[in-house]
């Protein structure tokens, strides 16, 4: 269906998901997953689960993640003058919205402007507003009302080489990367373990959504997958993760430290299947590996990571070869049964 | 219970908040013959178990295992190791002290520092930050990469010093005090007939998101949580208010958001067996571990009994240790007539 | 180099003002290798080994035997003991010494080494500005365990002399950790030289108080009156993490390092000349420094 990874990645960008805006997303996303799991269902907070069954009784239950909503903002305010004021969902740096295009969840195309004459010093998101060329509060409220939702509007383009960039990356290339080993683990022979695919709701403004899906799954183990930063821009403190250097591995996040066990077999599994890696370690900056690990009585959480330059922008930056290299290292995690080898997490 | 030299015996297992995996054994090892049952739960935490008479009611004590400590986040060009917090340290306590980097086998190191006289006037007048921590194993860039790797454990080396009048300082004193006391209660009513279940839970995640008590929480539905934590005590200017004291035996802590029912059962189980105790007001919180705990799945009611602790988060905490054996007293007493404490409905 | 007797001088407790453990050191080392050893009025040692002949000017090698220190000044009604290393309470340094080297420390104090731990405010406890501070000296406390004034000041009374508790060990890739090292190296340099049968009459000092202002070597070259001395001392080596180039001032592993100036002395030309050369004759690695900042180096 879709012939390429940009082409995957391009179709799953371009939806617009603000944090608390996931239905449409979700919907799409529902009739893209369906051919590859045997139920599907949505829970009260929004979170999609697709459930790729097994016969087996009692049998090991492994959940997928992706968090499926973006950053953005939600109107607080419409001007006399028709101009619209609005709130950062998750978190945003002022710099990098201002002048820029963007859409609303109602259909409307506008920008996203600084107030003149402020100095780069005084940016702050209260400084940002937005223009859909109207020119009255009653002409705008046809298109745009109190409570709407807008994002960056910059579709994907590819750079050299296997580079891609644009703005949603985070985290539409992974819900992509789940797509690609849905269809994958599909072709397979029936699997003696249960497989869920959720994408998570609101993981933007402090990882809710998965706690809630995670509890109702109640899976033994899980892997979480979301974009991570480069270290290799000008500027950048130092670190590890670098763009094409392969598939990373989380060692730590602000939420979780992954049990030793979980990130020595995912290795192990990379060096057996000779696919690049490299180790994730991120002082700030969370994801919903941790929320996954404290569910119920414990669950064995990891996350495979892809490098992403410029994370919150619109100009978000990947390599497909991390792309690739994180779904075949996932596949053959799961399919060589690695997965279920350890009780203790340490 | 030998505290003094079972401290010594347990400074080759380290134990931070991630990597408490090794610490399991010796543990497991001082745990023999005390209890009915020792499990790993699946969080990683040593949950072992002592059968009461009336099998619906379950206390749950709980003493951390896991220290803060250090990850390698990465090789500087010239070999010298950056690292990240796990837990609190205070960054003036580092330079000069010694520090074990467990890569492909233990390794020596030191916590470096730049040297005085390169530093402007306003380099030396700040504190040390984050990004200028640094330890030297005397490696260069090639040789450090053969033996260590980024996500390598580095602890404070393990050092057990024996001060005047019964008071001992050591690294990671804060969590083994506590477990040692947890034990030596355990050892006080090895003998005897406990009215309820008791569950010692020897958990891990304290500094970092919890996950010991959650699980643990979660597989119990307990009715009951005493938590054994650690008080700064004596230190000239810091409000009295904040302090406890040494010598006065162990702290329980009186807090409006863990309920009051318990703390005030424990406080009077203290004055009738002629334990020596102090009463610390904690409004609105005592720790993250416990005040999370309160509000878990079902919730539970929770007290915190802290071990009064000089020198608190340095690799050097000094306790004296009458405190401990108070503390196990006090948990032992408790354990025998719980009933008093008045529980609401389960 | 004997790895383990050179960590049992380091070890030897040594702080400025009492230095004669050291010098105990030594004699028993240099026992039975016909060196005459004598005492000044302030307490440097001085050496004399014959060699086949005398030299053509007199030479004198210095090393000096105390170790950076500090000073118990009093207690507190908790049994916490203060202590200091220079006159001003408020200065940053003590003794030499940076205030983070010292917090969090093990110490022993006094000829009975007692042991103690150096404390300041748990960072839990501090203000946003006490944390964006490094700790003054009057601000950290020696807590030896002890529960009164009384009791601290019985066990180290005031005047007493504190040193780091510190293990020595060798690690990573030909590299050794332990307290001391300056100035017991040149000690240590001094005492195997004297074993050897020598070609030249031979004289050394080991000089007190070096970290007090370079004291003791007043006396000695008073004393001696040499033509030429040379200093074995250690240096800073900044090679540590990003800092490279000039601001190392010396570098690890590229040998030991012939002076040209420091915050005290410039050296004089011709003689670091020569060292230069008979460094280059003999295939000996010996980089150059100079280096002008604040007081280090007699």
């Amino acid at each position: 269906m879709f012939n390429s990874h940009y082409a995957l990645m391009k179709e799953f960008a371009s939806r617009l998901s603000v944090s608390g805006r996931e239905h449409d997303f979700s919907n799409d996303l529902k009739a893209w997953m369906k051919p590859f799991a045997d139920t599907v269902s949505t829970d009260a907070m929004g979170n999609l689960l697709l459930v790729k069954k097994t016969a087996v009784l009692d049998a090991p239950r492994l959940l997928l993640t992706a968090h499926m909503d973006q950053v953005g903002f939600m109107v607080t305010h419409i001007e006399n003058n028709g101009y619209i004021r609005l709130s950062p969902v998750g978190s945003v740096n002022p710099i990098a919205y201002s002048n820029i295009p963007v859409k609303f969840s109602r259909g409307s195309k506008g920008i996203l402007v600084a107030e003149t004459n402020c100095k780069p010093e005084e940016m702050k998101p209260n400084k940002l507003y937005a223009d859909i060329g109207t020119i009255s509060l009653k002409e705008t409220e046809k298109y745009v009302q109190v409570g709407d939702v807008c994002a960056i509007d910059v579709p994907l383009m590819k750079l050299k080489g296997s580079r891609i960039a644009g703005a949603a990356l985070d985290n539409k290339a992974s819900c992509a990367i789940i797509y690609k080993i849905a269809q994958l683990l599909s072709a397979e022979e029936a699997l003696p373990f249960e497989v869920g695919f959720a994408f998570t709701v609101q993981e933007e403004v402090g990882c809710r959504g998965s706690k809630t899906i995670a509890y109702s799954f109640a899976p033994s183990y899980a892997l979480n997958f979301d974009v991570t930063p480069c270290y290799d821009t000008i500027g950048s403190i130092p670190g590890n993760v670098r763009l094409g250097k392969g598939a990373a591995i989380k060692i730590r996040d602000n939420t979780v430290i992954v049990c030793k066990t979980i990130v020595d077999s995912l290795e192990q599994t990379a060096k057996e299947e000779s696919i690049p890696i490299q180790r994730e370690i991120i002082a700030s900056g969370g994801s919903d590996t941790g929320v996954l690990q404290l569910t119920r009585q414990g669950v064995a959480a990891g996350s495979l990571s892809l490098p992403c330059r410029h994370i919150h922008t619109g100009t978000e930056t990947i390599d497909s070869k991390d792309f690739d290299a994180i779904v075949q290292l996932a596949l053959a995690w799961i399919m060589k049964g690695k997965v279920f080898e350890f009780e203790s997490l340490g | 219970m030998h505290y003094f030299p079972t401290l010594i015996r347990l400074q080759e297992f380290p134990c931070v908040s991630g990597y408490a995996y090794g610490f399991l054994p010796p543990l497991q090892k001082l745990c023999e013959g005390l209890f009915d049952s020792v499990s790993v739960t699946p969080a990683g935490s040593l949950l072992c178990m002592r059968h009461g008479v009336d099998a619906r009611k379950t206390i749950l004590l709980d003493a951390h295992m896991d220290s803060p400590g250090f990850m390698v986040s990465m090789i500087t060009p010239n070999g010298f190791l950056k690292v990240q917090k796990i837990g609190i340290s205070d960054n003036n306590l580092l330079p000069s002290l010694d520090v074990m980097v467990y890569g492909k086998q233990p390794i020596r190191g030191v916590f470096a520092s730049k040297p005085p006289h390169i530093m402007t006037p306003e380099e030396r007048a700040k504190a040390i930050g984050d990004q200028d921590l640094l330890i030297d194993v005397g490696f260069t860039e090639a040789e450090a990469e053969e033996h260590i790797q980024i996500g390598d454990l580095v602890t404070f080396s393990p050092c057990v010093t024996l001060l005047q009048n019964g008071y001992v300082s050591a690294t990671g004193l804060s969590s083994r005090l506590g477990i040692l006391s947890l034990l030596h209660c355990a050892q006080l009513v090895q003998h005897q007939t406990l009215p309820f279940h008791v569950a010692c839970l020897f958990s891990t995640g304290y500094h970092t998101n919890n996950r010991g008590i959650s699980s643990a929480i979660y597989l119990l539905n307990p009715d009951m949580l005493i938590s054994l934590d650690a008080c700064p005590a004596a230190f000239p200017d810091i409000d009295k208010r904040l302090l406890c004291q040494t010598e006065h035996g162990p702290v329980i802590h009186v807090c409006d958001a863990h309920g009051l029912s318990l703390s005030n059962a424990l406080i009077d189980c203290a004055k009738e067996n002629g334990i020596s105790h102090q009463i610390m007001a904690s409004p609105s919180g005592v720790c993250s571990q416990s005040d999370r705990a309160f509000t878990s799945f079902e919730g539970v009611p929770t007290a915190v009994v802290s071990l009064p602790m000089r020198n608190l988060h340095s690799p050097h905490e000094t306790a004296c240790l009458t405190d401990a054996e108070q503390t196990a007293r006090l948990l032992a007493s408790f354990v025998l007539h719980p009933e008093k404490a008045v529980i609401p409905c389960k | 180099m004997q790895i383990e007797n050179f960590f049992s001088l380091c070890e030897v407790f040594g702080p400025a003002g009492e230095e004669k453990g050291v010098f105990q050191w030594i004699e028993k080392e240099l026992s039975g290798h016909g060196v005459s050893i004598t005492y000044d009025k302030v307490g440097n040692m001085h050496l004399y080994k014959p060699g086949k002949k005398p030299p053509p000017n007199k030479v004198l090698f210095t090393a000096h035997a105390d170790e950076v220190s500090l000073m118990i000044q009093s207690a507190d009604e908790m049994g916490f003991l203060l202590f200091g290393g220079s006159q001003s309470l408020t200065s940053r340094f003590a003794g030499n010494m940076m205030p983070t080297a010292i917090c969090g420390k093990r110490l022993v104090v006094g000829k009975n080494h007692i042991p103690g731990v150096v404390c300041i405010k748990p960072i839990s406890l501090q203000s946003e500005a006490e944390k964006n501070k490094p700790p003054f000296i009057d601000e950290m406390r020696l807590d030896i365990g002890a529960k009164t004034k009384e009791e601290a000041l019985s066990l180290c009374p005031i005047g007493s002399l504190a040193i780091f508790d510190s293990d020595s060990y060798s690690f990573g890739n030909g590299r050794i950790k332990a307290k001391a090292v300056d100035d017991r190296i040149g000690c240590y340099l001094i005492t195997e030289y004297c074993k050897q049968n020598l070609p030249f009459d031979f004289h050394a000092a080991i000089l007190v108080q070096e970290e007090l202002g370079c004291r003791g070597a007043h006396v000695a070259a008073y004393i001696q009156q040499p033509d030429i001395a040379v200093v074995l001392d250690a240096t800073t080596a900044g090679d540590v993490g990003q800092v490279s180039g000039m601001q190392c001032i010396t570098v690890q592993g590229e040998g030991g390092v012939i002076s040209y100036i420091d915050g005290g002395t410039i050296y004089d030309y011709a003689l670091t000349q020569k060292a230069f050369a008979l460094a280059r004759e003999n295939g000996i690695k010996a980089p150059g420094i100079s280096i002008r900042l604040l007081a280090w180096h007699n």
